[in-house]
């Protein structure tokens, strides 16, 4: 199916959901306030306008076409989610979710009106559970919040590459990666436990939140002022048959709206070493990357395709003026956050770039930056390190002399310090003479949260950002590039002349896949613009998928032509399964 | 956050489009999180819940307006919506975190506010009251009486032309008259050549907050003829709201820089305390919260006063000065800026609330802070705060009062 087709198919379904009638629109907000407290319900336009953009910054190919829910509730708990999605069934009214709005492939959009349930309410952390090692919150919890509360246990959460503001139940939903993916999997499959209501109504609980009764979670107290308690040994549990854990994934709050989630969390390890390598070639930073991941060492890395780092090569022993100006009109992807390190280092420590890059970059360009974080005790760091050295010594796998980064390099890429507080972070940022106070994240990397707040920069005002995001194995990560950079001077010339892309690698589960996470920056205000991106991606995903690779978080919109043609038995099956439960009635994607 | 002599709808519209829906606005920077129950910075969006009441959302209606997509009249919850954000700033000071160009969500509230103002949705009953007040008898407060004459009675006929003029502010002026006294005292200690007058009228700072602009420009004007005619090279504020307005609105009206600097007291007595010119004699012992008013903060960036208060303050013998979760950049408003004390009472009572539960949990039992209207707001807080709790009130106290106290005064 062509993009143009895919793009007619998707303008019919939208055409099918018109504005509702007063009618029926006040006979629901009657029927809703059984439950729900009226002043949570409401149809007033100033109330339903803000639900018209998410992060994705538009879902229907069209920048000037902002579509709004017709009701907006905000329920607190998972009874008045169900009595929504019931009354939603009864007038067969399509329903939309959205928590922290943090996606950007239109997910959180009201495509098809209807009632918009936003689970702001729903802020709670219901329990940390320190001997079974599980956390369970409620969907407007943040990664930040909950690693807040980690913080004084010594505990921590796997921390995503989204910004830390996102919610963990939808991140984790929508199989987010995270800085331990490696080791530990990506967002789906930390989850032990969930509590969701399907569309029909129907309150499910699996894994470790099966046997929880309705009263433990009715017993916090509501709001914002929750404390957690602290559990004693909830056990990670598979259903029995078909275990349902699986079902609201990726489902775009079609499949059932999650309203409680346990997932897993680590102890925090004292001892981390940082190991960042700059290299020249695509194929052999991949091989070494594959190599590293397949045996097993470290607990990530990461590996940006980063043009920025190459400017930051070739001038290094240039003005800093020049730098800057190069770094500005760069590419926008993980090294954004490099690039912002860059501006402030010299301010905080007094450095030039110069310094900073002296030795790193004097063996010639980099293009990509390798990074694997060393976790555990200090002789498990040792022998990992060592294996690692071995691997770049081996020149059937590494064909690039080695550009060992100092370990004040190091810091700079992946700053690292535990002892930042607050006060001393503004203090020291503001005696810096720095114009503003964004650096802050810098010194607090000891956290793992603070790279994540680079996400939400890059989807910055002249700069808004198209991501997808693919599996793959190693093998075929070259390929995937290079047909991606095709794709792009096809359509988008611009785009490759004027950096306007990048790529972000993120290893998966050890040696098995790789996630690939592509990216094109974009006006937001210029529709022309925002529609060859889209254009370019909806082109590429086909054509990639055709050829075996699996993309991920695809709109509302075309998931009903993308998936559908690319897997008609899954996706006949899930419809059917999803007609169980008159889902499509309600959430037609 | 400051207001432009002509409200361009373009560039506001193209700020609103630029919100990137981040949600980094919603709470405490992530790098900045110190805790689940103090994390939230947003007074509006807590206390509403709905997406509207959030920076993102007041954008997105923004751009709705400016677009003409809905009729005014036919939202009953746009004039809550609107003047109901305390333009504290929070969510600008996040957002300058991530975004390069700022999207500025505190210029859009302020200037949606003055363009619904020009298309007829008009503020709260009491935010309009207090606009007429100030244009009749040039306070908000609807004092008649004759302006600081209680402290120039004090002054025993002093020179009128001075180095230092003391802008007194209406709030210090008619409500918390012992703010401007301790002011008044300090400077008497330290023999400093100042003057203030009678004449002084209200600054414009709640007018220009809640987008009603057309008493402006001539507040402006006559003030700055009041302190020319004292020669006085600088002036000193107490009040943090007149500060912010003198310093960076009162240049886009007045059309070219000021003939004077501004200086707040925060940064004058810690100038005092550095050259030992300031000693504190008496050992106060308590423990204290320091409270960043968001006018001294957030609203002066680049050059946001953070350390001079907390310098004065751990200077005092016996104090001890606590961290909150959320301090600086990050800190709750007191919840009565932007109008929001006139217009919706109880709900800046509820965030003053928060605050003060927040200082009692990290365990003050004073919050120190240099602000008159954030002592009035927090006060009120600390009030409902203590009824609820069942404990002690949480005192509230001004940065000048504490280091009266400290230098031997009353």
């Amino acid at each position: 199916m062509e993009y143009i087709q895919i793009k007619e198919k998707s303008r019919e379904v939208l055409d099918n959901y018109k504005e509702m009638d007063e009618d029926l629109a006040n006979r629901l907000i009657d029927d809703l306030s059984s439950i729900i407290d009226p002043k949570f319900i409401s149809r007033d336009w100033a109330l339903r306008v803000p639900y018209s953009q998410d992060t994705s910054g538009g879902g229907t190919d069209n920048v000037n076409e902002y579509r709004t829910p017709d009701i907006v509730v905000l329920p607190t708990n998972v009874q008045e989610v169900a009595h929504i999605c019931s009354i939603a069934l009864k007038y067969k009214v399509p329903v939309n979710v959205i928590s922290t709005g943090l996606n950007t492939t239109a997910m959180a959009l009201p495509l098809f009106r209807g009632i918009m349930i936003d689970l702001k309410r729903m802020n709670r952390i219901l329990e940390i559970d320190k001997e079974g090692l599980t956390i369970t919150v409620e969907p407007f919890v943040s990664y930040a919040r909950a690693q807040a509360e980690l913080e004084p246990l010594d505990l921590r959460i796997n921390i995503p590459g989204a910004p830390n503001s996102v919610s963990i139940v939808a991140n984790n939903l929508f199989i987010g990666m995270k800085f331990y993916s490696a080791k530990f999997g990506y967002g789906a499959m930390e989850i032990v436990g969930l509590e969701y209501v399907l569309p029909d109504g129907t309150i499910l609980r699996t894994g470790a939140l099966l046997s929880d009764p309705i009263e433990t979670t009715s017993k916090y107290k509501q709001g914002i002022h929750s404390e957690p308690s602290e559990g004693n040994g909830r056990v990670c549990v598979q259903s029995w048959g078909p275990d349902l854990t699986g079902l609201p994934q990726q489902g775009v709050g079609g499949n059932g709206i999650v309203t409680k989630m346990c997932i897993k969390i680590y102890r925090k390890l004292k001892n981390t070493e940082i190991l960042c390598y700059g290299f020249k070639d695509l194929e052999n930073t991949t091989r070494i990357l594959a190599e590293i991941c397949g045996q097993d060492i470290g607990y990530g890395a990461l590996m940006g395709a980063s043009q920025d780092n190459a400017q930051a090569a070739q001038h290094s022993n240039k003005d800093v003026e020049i730098f800057q100006a190069m770094s500005k009109s760069s590419i926008k992807t993980m090294k954004s956050g490099i690039k912002m390190m860059l501006k402030s280092i010299p301010l905080m420590f007094n450095k030039s770039y110069r310094e900073i890059f002296k030795g790193f970059m004097a063996l010639g360009p980099v293009n990509y930056v390798f990074m694997a974080f060393l976790i555990g005790t200090k002789r498990k760091i040792e022998y990992d390190n060592l294996r690692i050295q071995n691997i770049l010594k081996d020149k059937s796998i590494n064909s690039e002399k080695i550009r060992d980064a100092t370990p004040y390099q190091k810091h700079n890429f992946w700053p690292y310090n535990d002892e930042a507080e607050p006060e001393y972070i503004y203090k020291l940022v503001k005696n810096s003479g720095m114009k503003d106070f964004r650096y802050d994240w810098l010194l607090r990397g000891g956290k793992f949260l603070d790279y994540c707040d680079i996400t939400a920069r890059m989807m910055r005002k002249t700069t808004g950002l198209s991501i997808k995001s693919s599996r793959m194995t190693y093998d075929k990560v070259k390929d995937v590039i290079d047909f991606f950079i095709k794709k792009l001077e096809k359509h988008f010339p611009e785009a490759v002349e004027e950096d306007k892309w990048g790529v972000v690698i993120i290893p998966g589960i050890g040696s098995h896949f790789i996630c690939l996470e592509y990216v094109i920056t974009y006006d937001p205000r210029n529709q022309e613009e925002k529609d060859k991106t889209f254009k370019v991606f909806r082109e590429f995903i086909v054509e990639s998928m055709e050829k075996g690779i699996y993309f991920t978080n695809h709109s509302k919109l075309y998931r009903d032509s993308i998936e559908k043609m690319m897997m008609p038995k899954i996706w006949e099956l899930t419809k059917e399964i999803r007609d169980s439960f008159q889902a499509t009635v309600l959430c037609p994607h | 956050m400051t207001i432009y002599e002509n409200i361009d709808e373009n560039a506001i519209l193209n700020a609103a489009l630029s919100c990137a829906h981040c949600s980094m606005c919603y709470q405490t920077l992530p790098s900045l999180t110190m805790s689940n129950k103090f994390a939230d910075i947003c007074p509006s969006g807590l206390y509403f819940n709905f997406e509207a009441y959030y920076s993102p959302g007041r954008n997105e209606i923004a751009r709705a307006i400016l677009q003409d997509e809905f009729k005014l009249e036919d939202s009953k919850k746009l004039q809550e919506i609107i003047y109901s954000c305390t333009t504290c700033g929070a969510c600008e000071a996040n957002c300058r975190y991530v975004n390069d160009d700022n999207v500025l969500p505190v210029h859009i509230t302020e200037a949606i506010r003055a363009i619904l103002n020009q298309k007829g949705l008009k503020p709260m009953p009491n935010q309009i009251k207090f606009a007429e007040q100030t244009k009749i008898l040039n306070n908000p407060y609807g004092e008649s009486g004759e302006r600081n004459s209680w402290l120039l009675n004090k002054m025993k006929g002093k020179n009128k032309k001075a180095k230092y003029f003391y802008f007194v502010g209406c709030t210090s002026g008619y409500r918390l008259k012992n703010i401007a006294e301790a002011t008044f005292n300090i400077l008497q200690h330290l023999k400093e050549d100042f003057t203030l007058s009678s004449s002084e009228i209200c600054c414009g700072s709640p007018l220009i907050r809640t987008g009603q602009l057309e008493d402006i420009p001539r507040l402006v004007n006559e003030n700055i003829k009041i302190i020319q005619n004292s020669r006085a090279k600088e002036v000193i504020f107490s009040c943090a709201g007149c500060y912010r307005t003198v310093t960076f609105d009162w240049p886009h009206i007045y059309g070219k820089e000021l003939p004077f600097k501004t200086i707040h007291m925060t940064e004058y007595l810690a100038e005092k305390v550095k050259k030992n010119k300031l000693k504190f004699k008496t050992p106060l012992h308590m423990t204290v919260a320091y409270h960043d008013p968001c006018h001294l903060g957030r609203h002066m960036f680049p050059n946001q006063i953070y350390e001079e208060p907390r310098y004065v303050i751990d200077q005092i013998p016996g104090i001890e000065r606590i961290t909150l979760d959320r301090e600086m950049d990050s800190t709750l408003c007191c919840g009565a800026g932007g109008g929001v004390k006139a217009g919706l009472p109880e709900y800046s009572e509820y965030i003053a609330s928060l605050r003060v539960q927040e200082v009692r949990e990290k365990g003050a039992d004073t919050i120190i802070t240099p602000c008159p209207f954030c002592i009035r707001g927090l006060s009120d807080g600390a009030k409902k705060e203590s009824i609820e709790s069942g404990n002690n009130r949480i005192a509230v106290i001004g940065l000048t009062e504490l280091v009266n106290k400290a230098m031997g005064g009353n």
